[in-house]
């Protein structure tokens, strides 16, 4: 009887699921996403799924036999924007009441570009997800040192509990400033929350920002403790319908969900908090298991193009950089995340005219899948990229998302030709091909200023995914010496594999301050690493507490040892990955120091290092993971250089670098590990358009990774 | 062999020269470097805006690399740097984000060497680092250094990399990067005027010790000195790889035509949003220091500064603006250079006019006279050691007229989206003493980075969410504060009412309750870099009424630590100022709840003295009668108004809803009681004629005329003879009539 591995991806609009059997074959289903009962569209698409392997009625077979199911959802998401949550009180030290609603200048200004940014019209906060009539403050302080500089007025703890109790608060958080510090007033005030919600007979789940996240900038810890006491429970049960749904079906396991830092946990996690943003992990993580399983990969960037963005990652030496305040739904959060940079740029990435300028400007707003590009006729009239796409012959009119969806190529050159083309002074194709080079420079700009800084291209393999990252990776990879440039079969569902993909891990992070001044002795620097070690030991011990009460040994148990250090004085620090398990010795120390020096070098140049530098260490991190079981990469044997009789689709006229080019069509289902297809050429499959421009070439290894390489000829 | 000269090409033609031609070519046909066509752009329109991506992108690399090394909270939480990229002869081509207050004075310092020969004398060569900071050569105060680096292809100067970050302190008289007290220029701190600062990259040794001897927190200040070469230098090594890439030739042909198409941009957002005519504003702000800590016996004296400004927008969207009318100069560290205008005029371009194209460009599309000699904003003709410590400060009060006179403009043509009433007060906070770790600390908070945002034309401004000197408006965060000061917030909430009074409101500002602690002593500033004393702070538009004023509190030698141990109420907010809550919680040896700031404390603070710093909302849109009562109910229930300002200043019969827990207005009552209002209007007011006349007698006879006041409009109708002309015109004066 063969295993398999279910996995979901629900996004705002679908549902992905994927199913893997032990051999790594797969096959993915997909429905409109059910927000009000995820369960529904999880169902739905798990039955479409079945039916590719016609097991359809089936599920029961698979279910009984899963190794596991992660799903990675919108619940938390939903609830934050619908404002659906708990009714959440929060008890703050007093004079921070407005720290809600107020937030901090730039969260009005998140994810705008820097035009819109200096257009003070713009600007917004969120809706505050506690308002100020259910915040209340209480009388406390601890200092930068932890010292206890005002005591909690504990009366004013009760007092604030009862009225937030009596306004019918279904949860309570609880936020202190530098309580990463010194957890004690908001433990002892969580006591006394506790102890009054037992008295009045109701179950209110009482959340205190240094269990949560213990990290400094109170702002993000605030909002990071408001989401998992506002929208962790409700998010949860969505969780458990869809764990019951497979119950039913025989599923024997407990449900798994995706962190923001990749990894996967169980749905009963209690900081369910950390899953929040983790919809763009599946791709990175699914790289870096493509990564581990065939070698030489190293360091991948990870690029996912769809309708709406680009978003991309980079692993570098098997480390996945975590960005620790990332900004989402309008607010700062402290939660790890892994570091993924995102433009707006994608086929339904708008194109537009400057009214003032008559320049072009891409986005960064976007026609999505939905209503889509104007030759989808679903009420866009602004032409996007995908228009461009069709136009230059590189979208098949008639087997647009394998036929399913009707392409009107007329209406989109009129649309075009009118608003684009016609106001520049352009033919068609010209104006179009300029739209995607302009496009894939965006892309190329993004990865290449925002992600590589520091790092040595010629060190990294790009791999391009998401629906639309076949079409326009040649476009986005080249002018720069990546060591090579790759792609996938499954581009299109990428990330919902890479959904199965994951580690079982837990990640916690700690706030420590720790200096090692110039020319420090060795009991400084021993007592700098006593004081890492300490942390790295609390944060390990409860790691490992939480994995083994989940029922893992210790022995599948990997720990991980990063601090994030910076020179005293600078603001921003590095993560860096300590070579050492514990910072017991001074040449431990120094081992850590000279770690530092060399990705500070690499990263800011030479003129940035102080000449006579103190070193600081804010904060450090464990990761620990179980290695879990992963969808198989499979071996094929290498058939010939030509793709068979059966790839081939014939030819189609193809706009490129000015001209009109007879360019040669293909089937991708039909392509085998071995073939190789020179441009100009267009590989198509139901779910994605591969172009492989004049120049290039692509080359399916023995694991059908498609290679793109410059140098082959039309 | 030939002996004929070859004609002087870009590439063999002095920079100085090119300076020449260039503008000569500009005044000839009306298009910056004579360029009628934009060639790259109509050709190649999908190129022209990829490069200018790359380009972009290449300053934000600059900014990223540059802020992460530098040592400046104000940098990188307040977003008080900038990196720019420059044509040969200076023009920012393109910027990164940050401080948009800069790129002018960027622009304007590349020129500067150019036209100083510095191509001959020190020489432009690779690796050469050069830096100013002096306001005599075009910097706006010596808080800000400006440093450059050349970009040098194939042995041609093609480009510069340019760098800006305001620094905790560069040796002011007094500690801190705000020198409002500043008496004159040599009380401005530590000058570099127009340096070679490094060769090959790297700075000079005597930089160094010189940042170490002549300021007080050098290690922050070289981190930022660091940080803006390492941005520097980024920008230049990315540039070199994109002419690699694209070519010398279409390199500096395009980076031209995007400064042309920046000035198009200005100019065309003007004639589609504006209405043509002659727009005037008059702005006034004081400095109050009479009987306070002040530093020379001259200062002993309260200031008033006229701040006019005349914007004229002809027929094809060119714009004049004037200062005619400016008053005299300062005896303290608010007097700004015309440059320095220039540059803040760039800054209220790119919040107001256009977003997009960033650069020198705009600053083509607008000519500014020549403020008058001797004014507070042309200082040096007559006053050449005058003071610009702070030299923001005049500026930023100019600047908010600016906003409204182009709201102005934009509400006439029916824009009303784009109308902004104004631009908030800057009120700053700097702390200097030993601090925590037992070291000498002096610098800034970053509180006054994030006001109120100004009302629009259709809404009320966002509360904390923006600054008037850079769009990275952000007060960040409280426990990052704590690790720069010793002082421990004890309140950080927003305040109540502080975004005036209108259709509209202004966005809250807040306010800022710190306890000192861990401390053997420090001083507080309340300082002014764009505040007013006396006069009201942000007057609203349109109709609408200004907010409370923007006074300081503090208390000295405080029961603070017994209130504590006894578990006693302590102070977090301010209260309703007419009844502030400092007042009856504390008792103190120095008890002050409404000084009129700024001011500087005359103690030294210590432990348990408490300060409580106003961070001001913003301008407020129209009459505070047409305020929907649903929104003043609203405010109510979230604390942001007052019941008697609901009542007495809009109109609204409001009450509590316990049920419901949030207030609702009565609508009926609130009709009748507005209309009560707008009777006792009329009754009170007097036809346009009849009070020009009573005014008029007071003019004449200079009636309750404080000093402050005689010397600014003496001053202004000396300086501009033209306006005091006019002034007396009005007036219906004696030919002979001065104050």
């Amino acid at each position: 009887m063969s295993r398999y591995l279910v996995a979901c991806d629900a996004g705002g609009t679908m549902t992905d699921v994927i199913l893997v059997d032990e051999e790594g074959k797969f096959v993915i289903g997909k429905a409109p996403t059910t927000p009000d009962d995820e369960s529904i569209g999880f169902m739905e698409s798990f039955d479409e799924a079945l039916t590719y392997w016609d097991m359809a009625g089936d599920g029961r077979k698979v279910c009984e036999n899963a190794e596991t199911a992660i799903y990675t959802g919108t619940s938390m998401i939903n609830t934050l924007i619908n404002l659906s949550g708990l009714k959440t009180g929060l008890i703050v030290t007093r004079g921070f009441e407005d720290i809600i609603v107020q937030g901090r200048g730039s969260q009005s200004f998140i994810g705008y570009e820097w035009s819109e940014i200096t257009h003070m019209q713009y600007r917004k906060h969120r809706e505050p997800l506690v308002p100020r009539s259910l915040t209340r403050g209480v009388t406390e302080r601890i200092d930068m040192f932890g010292q206890p500089v005002i005591p909690m007025y504990e009366h004013e703890v009760e007092s604030g509990v009862r009225e937030l109790l009596a306004e019918g608060v279904e949860s309570i958080a609880i936020v202190f400033l530098y309580s990463f510090t010194n957890p004690m007033h908001e433990q002892k005030a969580g006591e006394i929350a506790r102890k009054l919600v037992e008295e009045s007979g109701r179950k209110v789940p009482v959340v205190l920002s240094s269990d949560v996240a213990p990290i400094q900038r109170e702002v993000s810890r605030a909002n990071a403790t408001v989401i998992q006491a506002y929208a962790a429970e409700p998010a949860r049960e969505q969780l458990i319908r869809v764990e019951e749904k497979l119950v039913e079906k025989g599923y024997q396991h407990s449900l798994k969900t995706v962190l923001c830092y990749g990894g996967v946990t169980n749905i009963r996690y209690p900081r369910l908090f950390e899953t929040v943003m983790s919809g763009p992990v599946g791709g990175i993580m699914g790289g870096k298991h493509l990564a581990n399983t065939i070698g030489g990969l190293e360091n991948l960037v990870c690029a996912d193009m769809g309708g709406t963005s680009f978003d991309a990652g980079c692993i570098t030496q098997g480390m996945l950089p975590i960005d620790r305040e990332p900004p989402f739904q309008q607010m700062y959060v402290n939660v790890p995340m892994l570091d993924i940079r995102s433009i707006g740029a994608g086929t339904g990435t708008y194109i537009r005219l400057d009214p003032e300028t008559n320049r072009l400007k891409l986005g960064p707003d976007s026609a999505g899948g939905t209503p889509g590009p104007v030759f989808q006729e679903q009420g866009n009239e602004i032409p996007t990229i995908g228009d461009c796409d069709l136009l230059l012959g590189i979208i098949n009119e008639d087997y647009y998302l394998g036929g399913r969806i009707k392409v009107n190529k007329q209406k989109s050159e009129e649309v075009f030709k009118e608003k684009i083309a016609d106001p520049l002074g352009l033919d068609v194709p010209t104006a179009a091909e300029q739209c995607v080079n302009l496009v894939n420079v965006m892309m190329r700009e993004h990865l290449i200023r925002s992600l590589m800084l520091g790092y040595d291209i010629r060190d990294y393999t790009l791999l391009g995914y998401g629906g639309a990252g076949p079409m326009h990776l040649a476009g986005y990879a080249s002018e720069y010496p990546w060591k090579g440039i790759a792609t996938v079969p499954h581009a299109a569902a990428f990330s919902a594999w890479g959904g199965a993909c994951m580690d079982y891990g837990h990640r916690r992070h700690k706030s420590v301050a720790a200096v090692i001044p110039p020319g420090a002795d060795d009991d400084t620097k021993q007592f700098a690493g006593q004081m890492v070690s300490a942390a790295w030991e609390e944060l390990e011990t409860q790691l490992l507490d939480e994995l083994m009460a989940e029922g893992f040994t210790r022995d599948q148990i990997t720990l991980r040892q990063i601090v994030y250090m910076k020179y005293f004085g600078h603001l921003d620090d590095l993560e860096i990955a300590s070579p050492v398990e514990r910072l017991n010795t001074v040449e431990d120390v120094d081992k850590l120091v000279n770690a530092f020096v060399d990705v500070f070098t690499t990263t800011y140049t030479l003129a940035g290092k102080p000449p006579v530098p103190t070193y600081q260490i804010e904060e450090v991190s464990i990761i620990a993971e179980v290695s879990t079981v992963k969808p198989h990469v499979g071996t094929f044997e290498l058939e010939g250089k030509e793709p068979s009789k059966a790839a081939r689709k014939g030819t189609r006229q193809v706009y490129y670098e000015g001209t009109w080019h007879e360019g040669q069509l293909f089937e991708l289902d039909e392509l085998r590990a071995g073939n190789e297809i020179t441009g100009l050429a267009v590989i198509e499959a139901p779910s994605t358009t591969l172009y492989v421009p004049a120049g290039w070439q692509v080359r399916l290894d023995e694991r059908e990774i498609i290679w793109l390489e410059k140098g082959g000829s039309s | 062999m030939t002996t004929e000269t070859a004609p002087p090409t870009e590439k063999s033609m002095p920079i100085k020269d090119l300076l020449a031609t260039n503008d000569e070519l500009f005044a000839k046909t009306g298009y910056l470097f004579g360029l009628k066509d934009l060639k790259h752009k109509q050709e190649d329109p999908g190129g022209y805006e990829a490069v200018w991506q790359i380009l972009l992108n290449i300053c934000n690399t600059g900014w990223d690399v540059g802020c992460r090394v530098s040592s400046s909270a104000i940098a990188v939480e307040g977003g008080d740097a900038l990196w720019a990229l420059h044509l040969p002869t200076g023009e920012a081509v393109a910027v990164s984000r940050g401080i948009t207050a800069h790129p002018g004075l960027l622009s304007h310092f590349v020129r500067q060497l150019i036209e100083e020969g510095y191509e001959d004398n020190p020489g432009i060569n690779p690796g050469d680092i050069f830096e100013n900071n002096d306001p005599h050569y075009g910097g706006i105060h010596p808080v800000d250094f400006d440093t450059a680096v050349p970009i040098i292809y194939e042995g041609e100067l093609v480009a510069w990399a340019s760098g800006v970050t305001h620094v905790m302190d560069s040796g002011y008289i007094l500690p801190g990067s705000i020198g409002f007290m500043n008496p004159d220029s040599f009380a401005d701190g530590m000058p570099v005027t127009m340096e070679k600062i490094g060769e090959n990259d790297q700075l000079h040794p005597w930089y160094a010790m010189r940042v170490k001897s002549r300021t007080r927190v050098p290690d922050s200040v070289m981190g930022d000195a660091r940080g803006r070469l390492a941005g520097c230098l980024t920008i230049r090594n990315k540039v070199i790889e994109a002419i690699d890439k694209y070519g010398l030739e279409y390199f500096k042909d395009v980076m031209k035509e995007y400064v042309e198409d920046g000035r198009r941009y200005a100019v065309t957002r003007v004639k589609n949003q504006a209405i043509p005519g002659r727009l005037r504003k008059s702005n006034f702000k004081d400095l109050a220091m009479k009987g306070k800590r002040v530093i020379m016996p001259n200062q002993d004296v309260d200031i008033l500064f006229n701040l006019p400004l005349e914007m004229n927008i002809d027929k094809d969207a060119h714009v004049d603006f004037s200062l005619s009318g400016a008053s005299g100069w300062v005896p303290f560290g608010q007097n700004i250079t015309p440059p320095a205008v220039k540059s803040a005029l760039l800054n209220a371009y790119s919040h107001m006019v256009g977003f997009d194209m960033t650069n020198w460009g705009p600053a083509a599309a607008w000519t500014l006279e020549d403020p008058p000699e001797g004014s507070w904003a042309n200082p040096y003709p007559v006053n050449y050691y005058a003071s610009a410590g702070v030299a923001w400060a005049p500026a930023v009060m100019w600047m908010s007229s600016l906003y409204e006179a182009f709201g102005r403009a934009y509400f006439m043509r029916g824009y009303i989206e784009e109308v902004a009433a104004g631009a908030a007060t800057t009120l700053t906070a700097e702390f200097s003493g030993i601090g925590q770790y037992g070291t000498y600390v002096a610098g800034l908070s970053l509180e006054q980075a994030s006001n109120g945002a100004p009302a629009r034309g259709m809404a009320d401004g966002e509360n904390s969410a923006w600054c008037i000197y850079t769009p990275n408006a952000d007060f960040g965060n409280a426990e990052v504060t704590e690790l720069w000061y010793p002082i421990v917030y004890l309140g950080r909430n927003v305040q109540p009412d502080s975004g005036g009074y209108g259709t509209f409101r202004g966005g809250l500002g807040h306010t800022a309750v710190w306890m000192v602690k861990n401390t053997p002593g420090i001083e507080y500033q309340c300082g002014c870099a764009g505040m007013r004393s006396k006069v009201l702070a942000n007057h609203g538009m349109y109709g609408a009424y200004p907010g409370w004023p923007d006074r300081g509190s503090y208390a000295h030698d405080t029961n603070l630590k017994e209130l504590i141990e006894k578990q006693q109420p302590l102070v977090h907010e301010r209260g309703d100022p007419e009844d502030p809550i400092m007042a009856n919680i504390l008792t103190a040896k120095v008890l002050e709840t409404n000084i009129i700031t700024p001011f500087i404390t005359p103690e030294l603070l210590q432990e348990y003295d408490v300060i409580m710093h106003p961070i001001s909302g913003a301008q407020a849109l129209g009459d505070p009668l047409e305020r929907d009562p649903a929104e003043v109910a609203l405010d109510l229930t979230k604390g942001w108004t007052r019941e008697r300002i609901a009542s007495d200043v809009h109109g609204v019969v409001a009450s509590y809803d316990e049920a419901a827990k949030e207030y609702k207005a009565d609508e009926a009552a609130t009709e009748k009681k507005r209309d009560d209002m707008r009777q006792a209007r009329k009754d009170r007011s007097v036809p346009f004629k009849e009070w020009w006349a009573q005014e008029r007698e007071k003019v004449q006879a200079k009636e309750n005329m404080d000093p402050a006041v005689l010397d600014m409009w003496r001053s202004s109708m000396e300086l501009s003879p033209g306006y005091g002309a006019e002034l007396r015109a009005f007036w219906k004066l004696p030919e002979d009539f001065t104050f």
